[in-house]
């Protein structure tokens, strides 16, 4: 059994339409690439996977370990293994970034491991990402592009989930972070058997993760899809060119 | 229930004084405690005062140099109270002042004495019994080079009668002393609250104070006045409210720039919900060279039903004088708690959360048991 299945999804705001039929399985320990152009809707599929209340589900669903989620509040649906790294995260002021990761970490058990147990964890991988001293700091307030992605990470590695989405975790970040995170990425992956579903637009993150297979979203539904080997010629020749050989216009 | 003001008691029962901090009545006790006060006896003094009777005061505390009294007792034993009395707020500028001249009943008195620094927090609260109209004037001296840190309690049992605190208070900081003055306040949604609270900063004195009501409260106002009138003074107030059921919160302060080289800062997070009403004020006020002041105020809005008007004012009467202002009110942002919840919060959590932060405000300059109480207390009542 696969552990994510998308089935045909149409979503959108309330305006206007952006996934237009999607279809997406992942399956135990695998690795997903989404690429695609700037507001093709990769973003827009990972803020509906994990139930965003600004967009609408018009038609389709999305099943995790078999069983429909598209009604299930956000946090319940983080509690059954979801997660999702942000771009840009919002700025939670007098909220120390400890205080919030010990409040969901381990969030599958989170009854049975709060306390002490918690505290190691946050520790530990604050340690790993590089950022041991930001416990104390207020989440997401006056962190660099670069601490945010460290802190992303390292927030929703607390949590164990069983898939792990994650909405570039590249952008904005100079080389060595690059290496520290690719690393940190494939380490904890190997360790927890966690699928990935990563939207990029480099491959420099996947020198250290191996894909299982990439997909390219163009106006909202996958227009090409295929294994890895096709990385290296889409990111010397471009999205239009690669689809345009391939006879996919729109 | 609402009842009008004649309703109070202003003779409320006589209360016999205790020996010892351990002999207070339990109901006050708890109380206290539940506003997150360490037991009396912790602290190197404590003031205790029950309706019109002064219950326990250190006369002659165990730390020599620190002075708490009632403010009746300073005045017969030393004749300068008097000028130190109605030495900065005038009675004839409004009606509750006015009152309390006829009407007030005792007030604590606390004096620190000329280079003495006393690092751990002195007490001081006062308990209104349900009902009860309670009138206290209070004194604070701290004398030139002294440091003093106070936590003040003011509560009243949660009874449903209308109850009534004035707390008039006039403190006064010497050259170079530093006076910290944390205000916990406890009411409920029958009790009236009027204080009128001034200032004076000498060369140099450091006065801070922080204000926190997380309580329901029929009616509150509060609005310090700090008047920084020697050189190199500095004031900064805080505050923390959440506004709530049906009360109305009118909470601000007021710094006066008068000397050079005076600084002052203005910090208040307010969060109101159900039908509360709240305002935040603040007044700069500079009109000295060198004189540079800030002004926060934050709000954060957490029903359609309830009200916050921020009222910044900045007055400028000097060429060389720096006032800045910063407010706003808005609402949690959708993305804060769509956040939030993908990390497994459920949305009241993730709400308790939000807010809890918004109220959190440093205090760079008190002492680390004082920060530790707030924190206890926004942690228990902050959490709506």
């Amino acid at each position: 059994m696969s552990l994510l299945d998308i089935i045909n999804l149409h979503a959108g705001t309330k305006d206007k339409k952006i996934l237009n039929g999607v279809n997406l399985s992942i399956g135990k320990q695998e690795v997903h690439i989404i690429l695609g152009p700037n507001g093709s809707g990769k973003t827009t599929l990972a803020r509906v996977i994990m139930g965003s209340p600004s967009f609408i589900v018009y038609e389709g669903d999305i099943l995790f370990e078999g069983k429909s989620i598209i009604n299930l509040p956000v946090h319940e649906r983080a509690r059954l293994g979801l997660a999702m790294t942000f771009q840009n995260p919002p700025e939670i002021e007098g909220v120390k970034l400890n205080d919030l990761m010990c409040a969901t970490c381990d969030v599958r058990n989170h009854e049975k491991r709060k306390g002490p147990f918690c505290d190691l964890v946050v520790q530990d991988y604050l340690q790993r990402l590089g950022i041991p001293h930001f416990a104390d700091r207020d989440v997401n307030v006056g962190f660099s592009g670069g601490e945010v992605k460290r802190s992303e990470l390292a927030q929703v590695f607390t949590m164990h989930p069983k898939l792990l989405i994650l909405d570039e975790p590249d952008s904005g970040v100079d080389i060595d972070s690059l290496k520290l995170l690719g690393k940190a990425i494939e380490r904890y992956v190997s360790l927890h058997k966690t699928s990935l579903l990563i939207i990029t637009h480099h491959k420099y993150i996947l020198e250290h993760i191996k894909p299982n297979k990439i997909h390219i979203m163009k106006d909202g539904r996958f227009v090409f899809e295929g294994g890895p080997e096709y990385l290296d010629e889409l990111e010397s020749v471009g999205y239009v060119k690669f689809l345009e050989s391939r006879g996919i216009t729109a | 229930m609402k009842k009008e003001n004649s309703d109070v008691n202003e003779n409320p029962p006589e209360h016999e004084p205790v020996e010892s901090p351990e002999q207070l009545p339990e109901v006050i006790k708890q109380k206290f405690t539940e506003l997150g006060l360490p037991p009396a006896e912790k602290a190197p003094g404590a003031f205790y005062q029950w309706d019109r009777n002064v219950i326990l005061e250190n006369l002659s505390s165990n730390i020599e140099g620190l002075e708490i009294t009632s403010v009746r007792k300073a005045m017969e034993k030393y004749d300068w109270v008097n000028e130190y009395f109605w030495g900065l707020l005038d009675p004839k500028s409004d009606e509750i002042l006015e009152e309390s001249v006829h009407k007030w009943a005792n007030g604590y008195f606390i004096r620190v004495e000329e280079g003495v620094k006393i690092k751990d927090p002195v007490q001081a609260c006062l308990f209104v019994s349900s009902g009860a109209k309670q009138i206290v004037h209070n004194i604070i001296v701290a004398e030139p080079n002294s440091e003093l840190h106070i936590v003040s309690g003011c509560s009243t049992p949660s009874l449903i009668e209308h109850t009534v605190h004035i707390g008039v208070s006039e403190y006064y900081v010497k050259e170079n002393a530093k006076l910290s003055f944390t205000m916990i306040h406890g009411w409920d949604d029958y009790t009236d609250v009027h204080t009128r609270t001034a200032v004076r900063v000498l060369d140099g004195g450091e006065y801070i104070s922080m204000y926190v009501d997380l309580t329901p409260t029929k009616f509150l106002q509060t609005n310090p006045a700090v008047y920084l009138d020697g050189p190199g003074a500095k004031a900064e107030l805080y505050s923390t409210i959440l506004a709530q059921r049906k009360g109305y919160y009118d909470v601000g302060g007021r710094i006066f720039m008068n000397a050079p080289d005076t600084h002052g800062t203005i910090l208040s997070r307010t969060v109101a919900k159900d039908n509360a009403h709240a305002i935040a004020r603040g007044l700069l006020s500079g009109n000295a060279p060198r004189t540079k002041a800030h002004l926060e105020c934050r709000g954060l809005m957490l029903s359609d039903n309830a009200k916050i008007v921020a009222i910044p004012e900045l007055s400028a009467a000097n060429r060389d004088t720096e006032l800045t202002h910063e407010a706003t009110v808005g609402k949690i942002e959708e993305e804060q708690l769509f956040y939030l919840e993908t990390r497994g919060l459920p949305e009241d959590e993730a709400i308790k959360l939000i807010v809890r932060g918004f109220m959190n405000i440093d205090v760079p300059s008190i002492p680390v048991t004082v920060k530790n109480e707030v924190n206890r207390l926004l942690d228990l009542q902050g959490g709506l």
